[in-house]
């Protein structure tokens, strides 16, 4: 029975460690990311925002850009994530690859983990704002762009 | 030893307690859960643009989902809406040597995703927006676009 008792408890705690080391975050998250717009800071001017993942590789790389984005986390109710990109705001996953490339750029999304009740997302790209994965791949490619989505759109068919 | 028995049942009761707190923590990397509700917008306009576009030598998979549940469940109503207007442009763009697949999905719902209540989904194209699935390939090229459609993949 003792031994019994530790073989379950060994295994258990071995999982819930695993589990912990996600971030548990409690109700009402909220995720907001501007990029571009009008800043009071500056003078309530507008001025462009710019979000770069750049790369310029010889071998095989991996590229991940995530923003306003919940990925292995344990989130509560009332979960909101918003994102925008205006007023000539950018955000690039750019790269020149000489080798396999795979670029994934997930932003305002839920790629895995749990979250709880009444989930919003909200994405706006507006007033020249822009979006972009581009690359020049020398090799085979991977290109994942997932916005305001619930999942992982890059699991499948690894290269 | 009376200490022993002691320390094992208290043990025996913290792994009762842990029974309860697996599932609820879930497992790292999994296809995600929502619960009750699940609300999705997405505007993109005023020239406002969104490219996933690639010049490659090599084979080339080329997937872009906008406002859509790609995977996991959603415990209640699902509410998805994408406006693409006043010159927005969505494009899914490649050029490639080789082998290519390019999918474009707006405001979809794909066959391994589950949602358990009402699913509503709005997609409104208007003052000159544009999607578009391009591909400029050697060889042979798949192409799939996907706009507020439930049940469909592109495997």
């Amino acid at each position: 029975m003792r031994y019994f008792t530790l073989m379950v408890g060994s295994l258990l705690v071995s999982g819930t460690a695993l589990a912990l080391d996600a971030p548990q975050i409690g109700s009402g998250a909220s995720l907001t990311a501007d990029i571009g717009g009008t800043s009071q800071s500056v003078g309530g001017k507008s001025y462009a925002g710019v979000v770069n993942a750049l790369g310029s590789v010889d071998g095989k790389s991996v590229v991940k850009q995530n923003l306003a984005h919940i990925g292995d986390a344990s989130v509560g109710a009332n979960a909101k994530i918003s994102l925008s990109v205006k007023d000539a705001g950018v955000v690039n996953a750019l790269g020149a690859f000489q080798g396999a490339a795979v670029v994934n750029q997930s932003i305002a999304s839920v790629s895995s983990g749990s979250v709880g009740a009444n989930l919003t997302l909200n994405t706006t790209i507006a007033s020249s704002g822009v979006v972009n994965v581009v690359g020049q791949i020398g090799g085979d490619a991977k290109i994942c762009q997932s916005i305001g989505s619930i999942g992982d759109n890059c699991k499948d068919n690894p290269l | 030893m009376a200490v022993g028995i002691d320390l094992f049942k208290t043990l025996g009761l913290s792994i009762l307690g842990l029974l309860y707190v697996v599932p609820v923590l879930g497992t790292a990397a999994e296809a995600p859960h929502v619960g009750e509700g699940a609300s999705i917008h997405v505007t993109i306009g005023g020239s406002g643009v969104v490219n996933a576009g690639v010049g490659v030598a090599g084979y080339a998979d080329s997937k872009q989902m906008i406002g859509s549940l790609i995977s996991g469940n959603v415990g209640g109503k699902l509410n998805l809406s994408t406006q693409i207007k006043n010159a927005g442009v969505v494009n899914v763009g490649a050029a490639v040597m080789g082998y290519t697949t390019a999918t474009q999905a707006i405001d979809t719902v794909k066959l391994s995703g589950t949602a358990s209540g009402n699913v509503t989904d709005q997609v409104t194209l208007t003052g000159t927006a544009v999607t578009n699935v391009t591909v400029g390939v050697a060889a042979q090229a798949k192409a799939c676009q996907l706009i507020g459609t439930i049940g469909v993949n592109c495997n």
